[in-house]
């Protein structure tokens, strides 16, 4: 009976009231993939083009695919706009891709795509240009890092995960003295090629213009060789459980990252499976929720974040700092206690219901923001994968098979690879 | 593009005005107003409790106590199912106020508004508190000296309260007496939207409450503490950053110069055609946060500032830089295409404001009529005068608008070169890392 209220709701959400179809545009040239979303309620377009890789791809230096960003916009916009600087960048790296978008309303379409199709072209700015931009570069690093120390502790744990320093495990304050232009050239010469690179086109526009503009600026691109991504080779070491314990003046409370490594097994259609692993994400983390910070008070904050790579591999990381009178060690035990509980935990019909229900809110919650539409529609098309609505991901939702959600959930509570970093704050 | 501005701008206010002119009080043993603001679809409902808020401490205690009640487990649902219930349920609580108010709104979509007033009766009626949920929205709450971050918002946090109380500090009040105050039923209500029937949410949420036991107390005119002139710095050999802040807290004489210095400050710091951006980041390539500050704390009364974090061995320059914006702005240097975008920003901000952050309204309501509505229309002068700025006014208001440079207070924190000699000539303060702003802005206020 408790749940009256909220059961009332789960049926009064099924379809957020914007419904939008991503459609496949069929003449693409040498591009990896373009897709259409017409959402004829925005007097807007925006143009999404996603380089299908990013700081994991960057081999020994890293920062070059931010770096890199940088230029390709910067340079874009002296071909187009004819200054540089003149604007903001609208453009984003994240570990799997590096998105350039840019927006207008209707009639600025071809101004908007050839500011798309321009950050395919090598950079063409001076010398000094390019390398005072490394200084902008540093200072949003530095900023970040400092802002966010959580940053810098998950890549710790990252780290001794992978046993590394690249690919998963980024290390951009380390590298930040190695980056130079040829390293972003050479970055741009294997990233920014056609083939290697989806084109979202969403808003109020036909699809047939869509396509007809995609042909007009995207035509000449050629198809070349696909960029293999070498960092989903790179598997910790089994039976791996690392800790490192460190003090630090560079945060405020004591604090703990931790990461693991798990994977599905037998993946065949991850585009399907991404609602279960939504729905599974949201149960996990609300069992260890429950028993870390909303009722066992282990934590004094919790934050957690899963991936799901198109291998099946799964990334999980956990920020937390401890509650008062728990020391680090306890707080860690706490954590890795409440995952194995998970394994004979008995996962109700009733409890799938409830993160599906919230997981649709969250699509509904889109509704008003044209920026969580396009982070939505990036958030797949980064793996390359095509592109999901919020109304379509709405009905996937609805669709996921609950025997998928229970195998996330089994994998995600087996014994696997984990590496957490205990910070003491000085 | 302008004109369908302008044509969005006109519905705003007469969506806002002519709802509210046609909202009066109604008969009650409290007032409740009704705005029209937000976004179709949905609806909040903002619980205001008059307050003489002596220090900041008290109210601090106050926020930290609702919050508890509100994320906490009660009777009908525990604290993990109370989370899901707002996630489901697209529900926000919002807690706001001044040296007078205290606000706790809650903002639902028209499907689920009902339940979601419901659920916040059941947990604020709910008499238990949970001690643990106490210390951890306390901890979550404690001030973080600035000196100790570096961060703007640090910054602006301690400024915000040195205005209002004085600083951070105060004798925090028991529990006891701090929760009989939000025991008692608010003193008035406020509800926003363009079209839900709100029908009994007053009567439920007021019967949450049990009946008041003390006697309402007249709320008292609030007198701000001014900030001082002069240099604030704080040496950290150790940073590799260095921080800038040029602030000032105004109270205006009128809502013109008020919105004018607030399209002043947008073009001065706001987003990427800003003098701010333009010059130190994209120029000067000096750093990657520089922006203005321009918060309303009260009637006409407003914390404003520049800042940036810069490399610490320049931080002078971007001093200089920054001063120098702020110079040519106030000598009315500005450019047309500037000032315009910047007051279609402060126009596109107001808008915001109205139609998703329903406690901005209720704080430029109370602000206005603190204890009740008038017995005619509600005017929101600021409103009215945002809308009305003609962009060739701004040059000449320039300096009414604009504090002279030398009633400005500057903050430096981080590393490099310690303030040159004729810095430190004037109103300086050394601070300590980890101290609070307050010691230095009593040393120069005196």
């Amino acid at each position: 009976m408790k749940f009256t209220a909220l059961f009332a709701f789960l049926g009064m959400i099924s379809h957020p009231a914007l419904s939008q179809e991503v459609i496949e545009l069929e003449d693409i040239a040498g591009l990896h993939s373009a897709y259409v979303i017409p959402i004829h309620e925005r007097n807007r377009v925006d143009v999404q083009v996603i380089i299908l890789s990013g700081t994991y791809d960057e081999g020994e230096v890293s920062g070059i695919a931010h770096y890199t960003e940088h230029l390709a916009a910067l340079s874009a916009d002296k071909a187009v706009l004819q200054q540089p600087r003149q604007r903001d960048l609208n453009a984003s790296t994240s570990p799997i891709s590096i998105v350039h978008t840019n927006s207008g309303t209707p009639d600025e379409i071809d101004k908007i795509m050839s500011l798309s199709r321009a950050v395919l072209d090598t950079p063409e700015l001076t010398v000094p240009f390019q390398l005072s931009e490394i200084d902008i570069v540093k200072r949003e690093v530095f900023y970040k890092e400092r802002v966010a120390p959580i940053r810098w502790l998950r890549r710790r744990s990252l780290q001794n995960l992978y046993g590394a320093t690249s690919g998963r495990a980024e290390d951009p304050i380390g590298d930040i003295e190695q980056i130079t232009i040829e390293g972003a050239l050479d970055f741009h010469a294997q990233h920014y090629t056609a083939s290697n690179t989806m084109i979202i086109i969403s808003g109020d526009i036909d699809p047939s213009l869509a396509q007809q503009k995609l042909s007009e600026y995207f035509g000449d691109t050629e198809t070349t060789r696909q960029v293999p991504d070498t960092w989903l080779d790179l598997h910790p070491t089994p039976g791996l459980h690392h800790v490192e314990k460190i003090t630090s003046d560079r945060l405020l409370d004591d604090s703990i990252s931790f990461s693991k490594f798990f994977e599905f097994p037998n993946p065949e259609d991850v585009l399907s499976m991404q609602a279960s692993f939504f729905i599974a994400s949201d149960i996990y983390n609300s069992h260890l929720n429950r028993a870390l910070y909303l009722e066992g008070f282990i934590a004094q904050n919790f934050s957690q974040g899963s991936y799901l790579a198109v291998d099946g591999d799964l990334e999980y990381n956990a920020f937390l700092v401890p509650f008062e009178g728990v020391s680090l060690e306890e707080a860690l035990a706490g954590l890795e206690t409440a995952i194995a509980n998970l394994q004979d935990a008995t996962i109700t019909s009733d409890e799938i219901a409830i993160a599906r229900a919230k997981n649709v809110a969250y699509t509904k919650s889109l509704e008003n923001s044209p920026r969580a539409y396009l982070d939505f529609f990036q958030n797949l098309g980064s793996d390359g994968l095509p592109p999901v609505s919020p109304s379509q991901f709405s009905q996937m939702i609805k669709d996921a098979p609950d025997s998928e959600v229970l195998r996330f959930i089994e994998a995600f509570a087996s014994n696997s690879p984990t590496a957490a970093v205990l910070a003491k704050a000085n | 593009m302008k004109l369908s501005l302008l044509t969005v701008l006109s519905v705003v206010v007469s969506l806002i005005l002519g709802t509210t002119h046609s909202a009066t009080a109604q008969q009650s043993s409290y007032p409740i107003t009704i705005l029209s603001g937000l976004d179709r679809g949905q609806a909040s409902v903002s619980l205001v409790w008059n307050i003489n808020f002596e220090n900041a401490a008290q109210e601090r205690a106050l926020h930290v106590l609702l919050l508890t009640k509100l994320n906490a487990g009660s009777p009908a649902l525990d604290a993990s199912e109370s989370q899901d219930f707002r996630t489901i349920n697209s529900a926000e609580f919002l807690i706001g106020g001044s040296p007078n108010h205290l606000v706790l709104t809650l903002l639902a979509p028209h499907e689920t508004f009902d339940q979601v007033v419901d659920h916040a009766a059941e947990k604020l009626a709910n008499k238990e508190i949970d001690p643990k949920w106490l210390k951890r929205i306390a901890r979550n709450f404690r001030p973080i000296p600035s000196s100790k971050v570096r961060r703007p918002e640090n910054v602006e946090a301690e400024l915000t309260n040195y205005i209002l109380f004085g600083g951070d500090g105060g004798a925090t009040p028991p529990l006891t007496d701090v929760h009989q105050i939000i025991l008692q039923a608010p003193d008035q209500i406020i509800l926003n939207s363009q079209e839900y029937s709100f029908g009994d949410v007053p009567t439920r949420l007021k019967d949450a409450f049990g009946p008041p036991t003390t006697e309402n107390q007249a709320l008292q005119p609030h007198q701000p503490n001014p900030l001082p002139a002069g240099l604030i710095y704080v040496s950290d050999p150790e940073a590799s950053e260095t921080l800038v802040f040029l602030a000032n807290s105004q109270e205006f004489s009128t809502d013109t110069n008020q919105a004018a210095a607030d399209v002043l400050y947008k073009y001065m710091g706001y987003g990427p055609g800003s003098e701010m951006f333009r010059i130190v980041r994209q120029e000067q390539r000096a750093s990657y946060d520089p922006r203005s500050h321009f918060t309303q704390l009260g009637n006409r009364l407003v914390l404003s500032g520049l800042s940036a974090t810069t490399e610490a061995e320049i931080w002078q320059d971007t001093h200089q830089v920054i001063e120098q914006i702020y110079r040519d702005a106030r000598n009315g240097k500005s450019t047309a295409e500037g000032l315009e975008n910047s007051k279609n920003s402060m126009l596109n901000a107001l808008i915001g404001n109205l139609r998703r952050e329903p406690n901005w309204l209720a704080a430029r309501y109370l602000e206005q009529y603190p204890e009740r509505p008038p017995e005619g229309a509600i005017q929101l002068g600021l409103l009215g005068a945002s809308f009305d700025l003609e962009v060739e006014q701004l040059n000449q208001l320039a300096p009414e608008a604009l504090k002279p440079i030398d009633q400005m207070l500057t903050i430096v924190m981080g590393g490099g070169t310690e303030p040159p000699a004729e810095l430190r000539n004037g109103n300086f303060c050394q601070l300590e890392i980890g101290q609070p702003l307050s010691v230095c802005l009593d040393q120069l206020s005196d």
